[in-house]
């Protein structure tokens, strides 16, 4: 590096190093550990002695939050919270605000799946809008921070970091946003506003020249595949157009899919799926034995309940499932598994 | 890459410790491993590898480990500035199990180490 570049870049750094991460308050993990040491009622006292005096913040929100969903929901990642887990969460959604603090993602987030257990939908989406807002914000004031930094005007980007809520506006909304909406519309058995989310993600992915991903196409089709029967339509195309773009979904959620299908008697997009879903490597034996079960379930279907001029059809498509598995059919299964048997007899 | 002759820095091993507190079940020996191999091939660890090993080792609840691991860096390589990102994990790996009492001293270690400027009243 030159001498000059040097100079140049010391003071940029002596600035970006002066907004390193700070550590609120000390109260913050004991909060924690004393929820989940004694229980709720420990931590909230530990809270409303902190929040006497001031010392709180987003992370102490943020903790009590998780307290208060972790300890009334059933052991595991259910994201079912009995009701008085959902009462806390809404007041310490009041307290905060009454603080005059501003939310992070992940707690507006977590907050769409309450609202959406107590029958209060429309909430949810009131704050996903305020998450919209907010990400114009960001972007805004993020072009004019650019701006002041290549204008090499430091004073000046002091002074916007000072006053400006660049880092205390974390509410913004991601492609996640969408994910947990529509998971809220599916838990409050309302498919069609989770069609009209699911649409929009998929408009603003499209403006934006973004790919919806596993990372997004799993949770969705893990939530939707849960739902009704429109949820499930709603799934099942996309996870077409998923396969027509050039990017499968997943096997776990596509199997999911599957087995929602199958419930249905909706053999022939069950089927389909399995043929649009992204190849299992060899070694992941869970999915090539659920995928057996599956298989043999459609088999039993197509046998039973098809009317006879519709199977023909549908017994194809499930042998180029086999053939793309490398799987055998329940009936060459059989047939192979009754060797071994056979074979000390004739011996 | 080692094998095409691009020689890992600090990036690499930081980003190899990282990535053993992102696996299913985190993998403390590969990390503790990474890092002796930095060692052992001149790459002095950073600010970051401080985090980074702190990381595996919080998911893994493994906090005496990290402690000594925090005091053996910082003895060995002043050069190194821990943040309280380095505190982080370990905070909460404590702080989810209940565990009050080393909660504040994992607090009262953070403080001392980073300075009270890091942190507010």
């Amino acid at each position: 590096m030159s001498a000059s570049l040097i100079t140049e870049c010391l003071p940029q750094q002596v600035l970006f190093d002066s907004f390193k991460h700070r550590v609120s308050h000390a109260t913050n993990y004991l909060i924690l550990a004393h929820g989940y040491k004694h229980g709720y009622a420990a931590a909230e006292k530990r809270f409303a002695e902190a929040r006497s005096s001031a010392q709180v913040d987003m992370l102490t929100y943020t903790f009590m939050l998780e307290l208060a969903l972790g300890l009334h929901s059933r052991p595991g990642r259910s994201p079912l919270v009995n009701e008085t887990g959902r009462t806390l969460a809404l007041g310490l959604w009041d307290m905060m605000r009454e603080d005059g603090l501003t939310p992070s993602s992940q707690f507006c987030h977590r907050l769409f799946a309450v609202y959406a257990q107590h029958g209060r939908l429309e909430e949810a989406e009131a704050l996903f809008a305020s998450m919209q807002a907010a990400s114009q914000t960001m972007r805004r004031s993020g072009e004019d921070l650019a701006a002041r930094w290549a204008g090499g005007d430091l004073e000046s980007v002091r002074a916007f970091l000072a006053t400006a809520s660049l880092s205390g506006n974390s509410m913004c909304h991601t492609s996640h946003s969408y994910v947990r909406l529509i998971e809220a519309c599916v838990m409050a058995n309302q498919p069609q506003r989770a069609a009209l989310h699911l649409k929009a993600l998929q408009e603003e992915a499209q403006a934006k020249g973004i790919f919806l991903g596993h990372e997004l196409t799993t949770p969705l089709l893990l939530a939707l595949s849960r739902g009704g029967l429109e949820t499930l339509d709603l799934a099942l195309e996309l996870h077409q157009r998923s396969f027509e773009g050039g990017r499968p979904c997943a096997a776990a959620p596509s199997i999911q899919l599957c087995g929602a299908l199958l419930k249905q008697r909706r053999e022939h997009a069950a089927a389909t799926t399995l043929l649009q879903m992204a190849l299992p490597r060899r070694d992941q034996q869970w999915v090539y034995s659920k995928l057996e079960q599956r298989l043999a379930k459609l088999h039993e279907l197509t046998a039973s309940s098809q009317p006879p001029e519709r199977r023909p059809e549908l017994e194809a498509l499930l042998d180029t499932v086999c053939e793309r598995f490398e799987l055998q059919r329940p009936a060459e299964k059989a047939a192979a598994e009754q060797v071994p048997a056979a074979a000390p007899a004739a011996s | 890459m080692q094998n095409r002759g691009v020689e890992p820095d600090d990036v690499t091993y930081n980003s190899l410790i990282s990535l053993c507190s992102r696996t299913l079940k985190p993998d403390v020996v590969r990390a503790l491993s990474t890092l002796r191999e930095m060692s052992a091939v001149g790459v002095p660890p950073s600010d970051v590898t401080l985090c980074a090993l702190t990381q595996s080792l919080g998911r893994a609840n493994n906090i005496e480990l990290a402690r000594s691991q925090i005091k053996e860096l910082l003895a060995n390589q002043p050069h190194l500035r821990p943040t309280t990102s380095t505190w982080r994990p370990l905070l909460h790996a404590t702080a989810v199990s209940g565990d009050v009492e080393m909660t504040q001293t994992l607090f009262d270690e953070m403080k001392a180490a980073c300075g009270s400027v890091l942190i507010d009243p």
